[in-house]
């Protein structure tokens, strides 16, 4: 289960408003290699994982990725909170608020709203954990095209340590990997036959 | 914005953000003393910070047992505000 902290895990303070880039940053809310993918794939993919450190490891990665989820959300809020018309018109934020207003919607930049399909849920260990790496590498990628994209240090900020946080991800799910297969070779179930 | 608030908060989410770390660290090397003793730590040190802030500021999580009427956990701020030039909302009042 899970019970909610009344905190971000990392702070967020936004002083100027931005829509343009909240638009680009919502990618990361509910968008393909966003957050909400990233927890919906680890917290399913645990359920079927053979050994407690890969079953740890998805569960608590899954559930960090949820107060990522909130530091996102977060930012897109106090990006677009209290805008006028005139500059939801100027920054092209007009699409997006037709559907939407101020509100935030899981969707990526370019408007696909959030799916299912942009995660895998395998039922094999090796496979799902090699998509958890890659995951991680696209979400930092994706961080570095939004701190391009940034030109706010208190969006940057709170940016950096999602993106350092997706490195270290990457390097607890290569262990977990390491450690998997060390065991699959143990029990000597690691070839394919049949 | 309340100064003393927002420097407490921001020690919390450091010691917070130790224990992430190392849980994570520590499910992959389980063996390791020195982090399960810092793990230790900060959370000895997490627990009595958010003690004295919760008193101050208010919950955190629903943990105490001495709460009283109105309910103090609906109170902001929520996690997502921040007081942008000083515009605060206007307090809802919800009929008490």
């Amino acid at each position: 289960m899970w019970e909610y902290e009344k905190k971000l895990q990392h702070p967020v303070n936004i002083k100027n408003p931005n829509p343009r880039l909240a638009k680009a940053i919502i990618s990361q809310y509910g968008g393909p290699d966003g957050e909400l993918a990233a927890s919906l794939r680890y917290l399913s993919q645990r359920f079927d994982m053979p050994n407690d450190i890969a079953r740890a490891t998805l569960n608590d990665i899954g559930t960090e990725e949820l107060a990522h989820l909130e530091i996102i959300g977060t930012i897109v809020h106090q990006l677009t909170k209290g805008i006028s018309t005139a500059e939801i018109k100027k920054a092209g934020f007009d699409d997006y608020f037709t559907d939407h207003g101020l509100g935030v919607y899981p969707q990526s930049a370019s408007g696909t709203p959030f799916t299912a399909a942009f995660i895998q849920v395998k039922g094999d260990p090796i496979a799902d954990l090699n998509e958890d790496l890659a995951a991680e590498q696209k979400a930092r990628a994706t961080y570095e095209h939004l701190i391009k994209l940034a030109d706010d240090p208190d969006v940057i900020a709170p940016l950096k340590f999602l993106r350092a946080r997706e490195i270290v991800h990457y390097q607890r799910f290569g262990e977990t990997l390491r450690y998997l297969l060390e065991d699959m070779g143990k029990k000597k179930v690691y070839s394919a036959s049949k | 914005m309340n100064r003393n608030r927002e420097k407490m908060l921001r020690e919390l989410q450091e010691l917070d953000f130790r224990m992430i770390d190392l849980r994570l660290y520590l499910n992959t090397h389980p063996f390791e003393t020195k982090a399960v003793e810092e793990f230790n730590m900060a959370s000895k040190k997490y627990n009595a910070m958010k003690i004295h802030f919760e008193k101050m500021y208010g919950p955190i999580t629903l943990r105490g047992e001495d709460y009283t009427t109105p309910w103090e956990w609906i109170e902001g701020p929520w996690p997502w505000q921040n007081y942008r030039k000083g515009k605060e909302e206007v307090k809802v009042n919800v009929g008490i």
